[in-house]
């Protein structure tokens, strides 16, 4: 938050491209879990072209699972939670 | 191709990809880089990845052309054309229809009915930072501060690398070329760009976000409809709002760049802790402040000529500053209220900073400086002079109420303010303790952290404000 130190990129850690694919593939996997919900709305958004229906036709089907085992409740729990802190009146 | 979008999260997880199998092939691994970043920026618009491309071979061109030249004269002539040419094209695209119109509201004012006719030239996104890159490495060369690239993949890469292609840190050719002569560094923790990489994200998506559309922006789209408590605020919001969405941008780059395994220097360091103009301006964009500075303040003559010519010359690289964020007169009035600032600030604390040992007095500075920045961010967020006016009278009319900012914009601005008295070593020691984390907690944990932020932000995500300069 406080904004980039060189020496906070600099810590020591086994860094390599590959443990950097790996991170990002975990990380992939439970957004996919997780976050159904952004990602059916970015397939309703893509551009309309070959494929594009079919992609979004899988996220629809995707959330659906998700919503079945209730992976999507933190989501819209945060989202809620937040929206109702936000509506507080002004003064 | 924001950075907070899936788009650019697919983007990055190929290039990522493609690091794997081109990490023993360092010139493949360039190309590469090279492709994907004229790749990200042919999103915005592909017609000026040609512009780019120009730029990179003039300045790579210019680079050799000067090291091989021994005659002084001849070399100086070579960077002046240099810069020229990287002058004409910023100037161009960026500035022509501000000069047209400026020319013409003159020629209104003076009774001439001809006027110059618009061109209405699209602004090619990033043009200010890669034509800073270009002229930084000329004028370094030109030096002898940094070796001539002799690669033109690296000059290429230089220009687009794309986590800072289109906003910054504006990179110096000495700080970035020599990486790139070496493979990149390994060895480095993830967790640590990824914290940056999900700070940025918040920022950006949750502070920034809604302090625009809660507070600032319907509050300087009609400030006469507002009371001065809303105004006081909104100023407030903006200033953390900006900071917010420019810090994020530059975080989520360094982030990127060292995944890439790749260094960029630091652009912000908590700016409204700051107890005097002189040390804002260390603390807030630093990539272009001291760009300015060592390329433009210096060879004006800096401070060295007398307290006269210090002073001029603080107002001139002041005025360009503000210029440079945009084709318009409130940036330049922006850019001339911090100048005069830090003349003023000169003419009473000497050509030395003096902090003093009184911690009220400590505090008092702060307040000063922070409440001098807002009114500068005024100037800078307003439409135009009209409603930067109406907003500075409606604010001093002293109306009572608040209709605009509610408790949600309020806890904002607090926590925003908040993060620039983080004490320094704070970051670091969340640093060191993620670099202990295993792969699969980082990737489980940053997926999680990056949900929640999305589930937290409004719909839709606004560009980054920098993105027009």
């Amino acid at each position: 938050m406080q904004g980039a130190d060189d020496r906070i990129i600099a810590t020591e850690g086994g860094f390599t491209p590959r443990r950097v694919l790996l991170v990002l593939a975990i990380g992939c996997v439970t957004a996919a879990v997780l976050g159904s919900t952004p990602l059916l709305g970015w397939t309703e958004n893509l551009p309309d072209r070959p494929g594009t229906a079919l992609i979004h036709d899988a996220a629809l089907r995707w959330h659906s699972a998700m919503q079945a085992v209730g992976a999507t409740g933190p989501y819209t729990w945060v989202r809620h939670t937040l929206r109702a802190v936000e509506a507080k009146p002004p003064g | 191709m924001l950075f907070p979008t899936l788009d650019f999260l697919v983007f990055f997880v190929v290039v990522a990809a493609a690091m794997v199998p081109l990490r023993q092939h360092h010139e493949a691994r360039k190309l590469f880089l090279v492709a994907a970043s004229y790749f990200f920026y042919a999103q915005w618009n592909w017609h000026f990845c040609f512009l780019l491309g120009f730029s990179s071979l003039w300045t790579y061109a210019a680079g050799r052309w000067i090291a091989v030249t021994p005659d002084g004269r001849k070399r100086r002539w070579i960077l002046g054309m240099a810069v020229t040419v990287d002058l004409l094209l910023l100037g161009t695209f960026k500035y022509f229809d501000f000069f047209v119109g400026s020319v013409n509201q003159l020629a209104h004012a003076l009774g001439l009915t001809h006027e110059l006719p618009f061109v209405e030239i699209i602004l090619p996104v990033g043009i200010s930072f890669f034509t800073f890159h270009a002229i930084s490495y000329v004028v370094d060369v030109y030096r002898g501060d940094v070796p001539v690239c002799r690669r033109l993949t690296d000059m290429l890469l230089y220009l687009s690398f794309f986590p800072q292609l289109v906003a910054g840190p504006i990179v110096r050719a000495s700080f970035f070329l020599p990486q790139l002569y070496a493979p990149p560094r390994t060895g480095l923790a993830i967790g640590p760009p990824l914290m940056l990489i999900l700070g940025g994200l918040f920022k950006k998506v949750v502070m920034a976000n809604y302090l625009a559309t809660d507070l600032v922006d319907p509050v300087f789209f009609d400030p006469a409809s507002f009371s001065t408590l809303d105004l006081l605020l909104a100023a407030y919001g903006y200033a953390i709002q900006i900071y917010c969405d420019f810090s994020a941008y530059t975080d989520m780059a360094i982030g990127l760049a060292a995944l890439l395994g790749y260094r960029f220097p630091p652009n912000f360091n908590q700016p409204y802790r700051s107890q005097s103009l002189q040390e804002f301006w260390r603390r807030w964009h630093i990539s272009l402040s001291s760009w300015l500075r060592d390329y433009l303040y210096k060879p004006l003559g800096g401070s060295r000529q007398g307290a006269w010519m210090t002073r001029r010359n603080l107002l001139i690289t002041m005025l360009l500053g503000g210029i440079w964020h945009g084709a318009a007169w409130k940036f330049v009035a922006w850019g001339a209220l911090h100048g005069a600032g830090l003349v003023l600030e000169r003419a009473v604390l000497g050509g030395h900073e003096k902090r003093s040992s009184n911690p009220l007095v400590r505090v008092l500075a702060t307040l000063a400086v922070f409440h001098f920045v807002c009114l500068a961010w005024v100037f800078f967020r307003a439409d135009s002079f009209d409603t930067a006016f109406t907003y500075l009278r409606t604010a001093a009319q002293l109306t009572p109420g608040m209709t605009q900012a509610s408790p949600f914009t309020i806890g904002l601005i607090v926590l925003g303010m908040a993060t620039q008295f983080v004490p320094p070593g704070f970051s670091r020691r969340l640093a060191l303790g993620l670099a202990t984390w295993p792969d699969w907690a980082l990737g489980v944990g940053a997926s999680m952290a990056m949900i929640a932020i999305d589930a937290m932000g409004p719909d839709g995500v606004a560009p980054f404000i920098y993105f027009q300069f």
